[in-house]
């Protein structure tokens, strides 16, 4: 049965008016489509009915997924001045001594290379040379008994070793970045202090077998900031990007 | 922003809403969850019209206000808040949807409708007028749970949708007619 549009209408209009006397008169004006009306009626009672139905819902607790920003106390700004002084001293303390130590180094010893297998670890064979000015600088191959592997010169980290964690894959589509750099922290089992400065945009995470020291650098590389130990399982996040030295911590990963 | 300007969108009206918008952008979080209660039932009716599913549209709910939280600052102001959150709700909510249509287990629907055709709950929807939403396409669950479930008019529908009065009214009666059409079928 083909119905005109504008009796349709107001089949629809009735139906959603669900006034008993509209109904009357419509079924006794027109009683060829009662039964159309009819249909309407109940279908729209139903899905009226079904929202109503619906629970006044409890509200439950916003699962905020934003991290408080970190509080910045006095304590923290002081300790991160220190320590960038200290990195700094560190680092170009460390740079005098491998030149000069390059210098003196006997060309027997660096005839035979051998690579780095304890690297972050000291091994057998490994030697640390004293720092320049305090007693001999340099280490001859010919001082040393014949079956012994030629020296690596290797100097003492000032920064707390980075403790070994497990891999880690981490994808997160979207997220700030503090709320990033917190979970990647978390994820290694460290607290994370973030000094002022840091922008906090919106970051993506998408990294595969990874350690969350490992994760925070190659954020760092990313947003210019660079993540230091700063005790035992505390990192410090340094709104600043170590641009001489990208593989300055390479050897304290694991 | 002038707080007094603050509260009045661009044509003219009263909106408390932004009040409470400008506190929370002034950092006071408590103001957003003022705002998380006063509109949960509504964006929950919304999310469960398009989801069905109650559990599906509870965490659709979450994300809705997760998104807002976190993009209340682009809010230009140039709508109603309501309006905005419902734009953004209506929006993930068929987003969602389309993503997780392929969950949607048939057989399970129509083993609600075995188990309930002789004594309906009165608590829960009706399975039958479920089972005819679950055949329509999102867009017009959405229309239908603005309509006849958030009682919204037809303006306000429009606005939600980001489309103009006399699409609406078009989405409308089509999504009325398919929902009659399926309606029937299930009875």
């Amino acid at each position: 049965m083909t119905i005109p549009p504008d009796i349709d209408e107001i089949m629809w209009t009735i139906a959603e008016q669900d006034d008993p006397n509209a109904v009357h008169q419509f079924v006794h004006r027109y009683p060829k489509y009662a039964d159309e009306l009819y249909h309407r009626l109940k279908s729209i009672d139903a899905l009226k009915a079904s929202g109503k139905a619906i629970p006044a819902a409890n509200v439950p607790i916003f699962r905020n997924l934003e991290v408080p920003k970190p509080n910045y106390t006095m304590p923290i700004v002081i300790s991160s001045v220190a320590l960038v002084v200290l990195s700094g001293v560190a680092y170009f303390a460390g740079r005098g001594n491998s030149e000069s130590g390059s210098g003196n180094v006997n060309p027997a010893a660096v005839t035979n290379p051998v690579t780095n297998p304890g690297a972050g670890t000291q091994e057998p064979g490994v030697v640390f040379s004293p720092p320049t000015g305090q007693g001999s600088s340099s280490v001859s191959g010919n001082q040393l008994p014949y079956n012994q592997q030629a020296p690596l010169v290797q100097q003492p980290s000032v920064a707390p070793e980075v403790p070994k964690t497990p891999l880690k894959s981490l994808h997160l589509e979207s997220a700030k970045l503090y709320a990033a750099i917190m979970l990647v922290a978390e994820s290694g089992g460290f607290t994370v202090n973030i000094a002022p400065g840091l922008p906090n945009p919106e970051v993506k995470l998408d990294y595969d077998n990874m350690t969350a020291f490992q994760m925070l650098q190659e954020l760092g590389k990313t947003y210019a900031f660079t993540p230091l130990m700063d005790g035992e399982r505390q990192i410090l996040i340094l709104p600043v990007r170590d641009e001489d030295e990208p593989g300055q911590n390479d050897n304290r990963l694991n | 922003m002038n707080v007094v300007s603050a509260v009045f969108e661009s044509s003219g009206q009263f909106d408390e809403d932004l009040i409470l918008v400008d506190r929370f952008l002034a950092g006071d979080t408590a103001a957003f969850e003022e705002l998380y209660r006063r509109y949960y039932a509504k964006v929950f009716g919304l999310a469960r019209g398009v989801m069905i599913d109650a559990e599906e549209a509870a965490d659709v709910t979450q994300e809705i206000f997760a998104l807002v939280y976190r993009n209340l600052p682009k809010f230009n102001r140039q709508s109603k808040f309501s309006t905005w959150l419902f734009r953004v709700s209506v929006n993930r909510s068929i987003q969602e949807s389309r993503k997780r249509r392929f969950k949607h287990k048939h057989v399970e629907l129509n083993e609600a409708l075995e188990q309930v055709a002789v004594d309906i709950p009165t608590d829960e929807p009706d399975p039958r007028v479920q089972a005819a939403l679950e055949k329509l396409a999102p867009q017009d669950r959405v229309i239908l749970t603005l309509f006849y479930w958030q009682e919204m008019n037809l303006n306000e529908i429009a606005d939600s949708m980001s489309i103009n009065l006399n699409a609406a009214k078009t989405r409308l009666y089509r999504a009325r007619e398919r929902f009659r059409m399926f309606f029937e079928v299930e009875q």
